[in-house]
This record gives C-alpha cells, sequence and structure tokens, in this order.
C-alpha cells in the first residue's frame, strides 16, 4: 500500500522535533532522542526502545550520507509508528558511508506488528526525499518546526 | 515541556529481554529489504553476537518457549492494547491483566494463539 504525502507528513508533530540537539556524540544524540520520545505516554519503556535503536546502528550505520541520518527500528516497546525530526549545528559522527557528520536525522520507530505496513515505504520516502541539498539545507536552516513541516512536504513532493 | 507522568506498568525483566530480543530478530530478518532502500546492514555479525549474548541472559525455559513460538509465528511477543492480545486479536481476561507487582508468573501467554504478552 502506498503511503501519501498527507500520511507521512500527519507523522510529524512538534513534541518530536529537537530543533539543535545538545551531544556532540552518536550516543549522547541517542540518548537525548530517546529522552524526547519518552515524553510520549504512549511509549513505557524506553530502554527497550533505546535497545532496537542501539542494536539497528550495529547492524549499520543509519547515515544515508549527505549529513542525513535515519535512525530506524521496530520494536514491540512502541504501539504506533512515530517520527521524530533532530537538527545538530556541529554535526555529528554517525559512521555514515561517506563520512560525514549527520546534521539531520529523521528517527521512524514502529511496531513489529502494524496493519497500515506504512515503515518500509516510510523510510523509502524519506531517503529520496533526503537526496537534494537544496531540501536538507531549507529543513536545517528553518527557523520554526512550521517551518521546517512545510520545507519537508516540499521535499517530499520532489 | 512539562514531563508527563504516568504510572508505569510493572514488566517482568524476562518479558523485556525476549521483547528486545525479537527486535533484533527482527532487523536481521528484514535486513534485506532495508539494503534495498539503501541502509547499511554490513554489521550483521556484530547484530549476532548481540543477540546471542542477550539470549544467553534470559532463562533458558523462557528462551525455548520464545523459540518455539518464533518458528510458528511472526511475533512471538505481542503486546496488549486495548485489553487484546495483538496476536489474534482475542480479549485478554481481567486475571490477566496485571497492573502492579502482584504477579507471581514472569511470563503470561495468550490464552488462544499462546504468544508472550507484552502488556504497554
Amino acid at each position: 500500500m502506498a503511503v501519501t504525502v498527507e500520511t507521512l507528513l500527519s507523522y510529524f508533530d512538534e513534541s518530536r522535533f529537537i530543533p539543535v540537539l545538545r551531544s556532540t556524540t552518536k550516543a549522547g544524540a541517542l540518548r537525548e532522542i530517546i529522552d524526547a520520545l519518552s515524553e510520549d505516554s504512549e511509549i513505557r519503556h524506553p530502554d527497550i526502545l533505546r535497545e532496537a535503536l542501539e542494536s539497528r546502528e550495529k547492524l549499520g550505520s543509519t547515515g544515508i550520507g549527505k549529513e542525513v541520518a535515519i535512525p530506524h527500528g521496530r520494536t514491540v516497546s512502541v504501539p504506533r509508528l512515530k517520527v521524530l525530526v533532530a537538527r545538530s549545528k556541529k554535526g555529528i559522527p554517525w559512521g555514515a558511508a561517506d563520512q560525514k557528520p549527520v546534521k539531520l536525522l529523521f528517527v521512524v520507530v514502529a511496531p513489529p506488528l502494524e496493519k497500515t505496513n506504512e515503515y518500509l515505504p516510510l523510510l523509502g520516502m524519506l531517503v529520496a526525499a533526503m537526496q537534494e541539498k537544496q531540501h536538507r539545507d531549507r529543513v536545517l536552516k528553518a527557523k520554526t518546526f512550521a517551518d521546517a513541516k512545510a520545507a519537508l512536504e516540499e521535499a517530499l513532493r520532489g | 515541556m512539562q514531563k508527563r507522568r504516568w504510572r508505569r506498568r510493572f514488566v517482568d525483566e524476562s518479558v523485556l529481554k525476549l521483547a528486545a530480543l525479537q527486535d533484533i530478530d527482527l532487523m536481521i530478518r528484514d535486513r534485506k529489504k532495508e539494503e534495498d532502500l539503501g541502509f547499511s546492514t554490513q554489521g550483521l555479525a556484530t547484530l549476532e553476537e548481540a543477540r546471542e549474548k542477550l539470549a544467553s541472559e534470559i532463562d533458558a525455559r523462557m528462551l525455548r518457549l520464545y523459540e518455539r513460538l518464533s518458528a510458528r509465528f511472526d511475533r512471538a511477543v505481542v503486546p496488549v492494547i486495548a485489553h487484546r492480545c495483538l496476536g489474534c486479536s482475542i480479549s485478554v481476561p481481567t486475571s490477566k491483566r496485571v497492573t502492579g507487582e502482584e504477579r507471581k508468573s514472569p511470563l503470561i501467554t495468550c490464552e488462544s494463539c499462546g504468544r508472550i504478552l507484552f502488556f504497554i
């Protein structure tokens, strides 16, 4: 089932937006991300979530190059698909193939059982949307969440 | 942002580890699909090592149950949401809906499908 741009955008919420990550290390950034996701009352086992994201990084860096990373995982600790956006001013070494520090992160977590089957298509859409430098720059330079979301919409629509 | 407070459900340590183990098993199983999207999965050996380490920390009997269920179903550990087993959609009896530390048995399984229940 195809995921529409509107569906993908519906997962972006200001409560899951970190305008500037404080940490400059991968481990520290993941901790900040887990802390932010744990604010969601639906996520009651952040340790399991942390294990899932850290395990995924063991399988291979989720850095896709061009200063973008998409940490992701399926985990029973999340009742529904959630997306978090985070940015780093200085960049964080993420082990991406092009060795560039990551400045823009989209964290995607989903339950193992997912009737809507949006998880993988959503990952694919984000990978495609972030290939263009102008789109990445607009999301990175957005001053507000609304601007960032608008920039992302433009990126998704191509 | 004001921190939300919620009453954390008590979930046995062994169930948490089985849930984490299942998450890793899913990652290993889905790695080809992720490769197709352009993600790296070169660290498979490292992840498998982590998987074995976690498995070694789980009670052998519980691990055997998990592996038997995994051979039978896509998901051996399933959440209970809105009082329903998300593996088979059967309503979970009230007696199994524990909310405190009064639980005696570490693992609770669905009476219908037998999957291990994870109370979110």
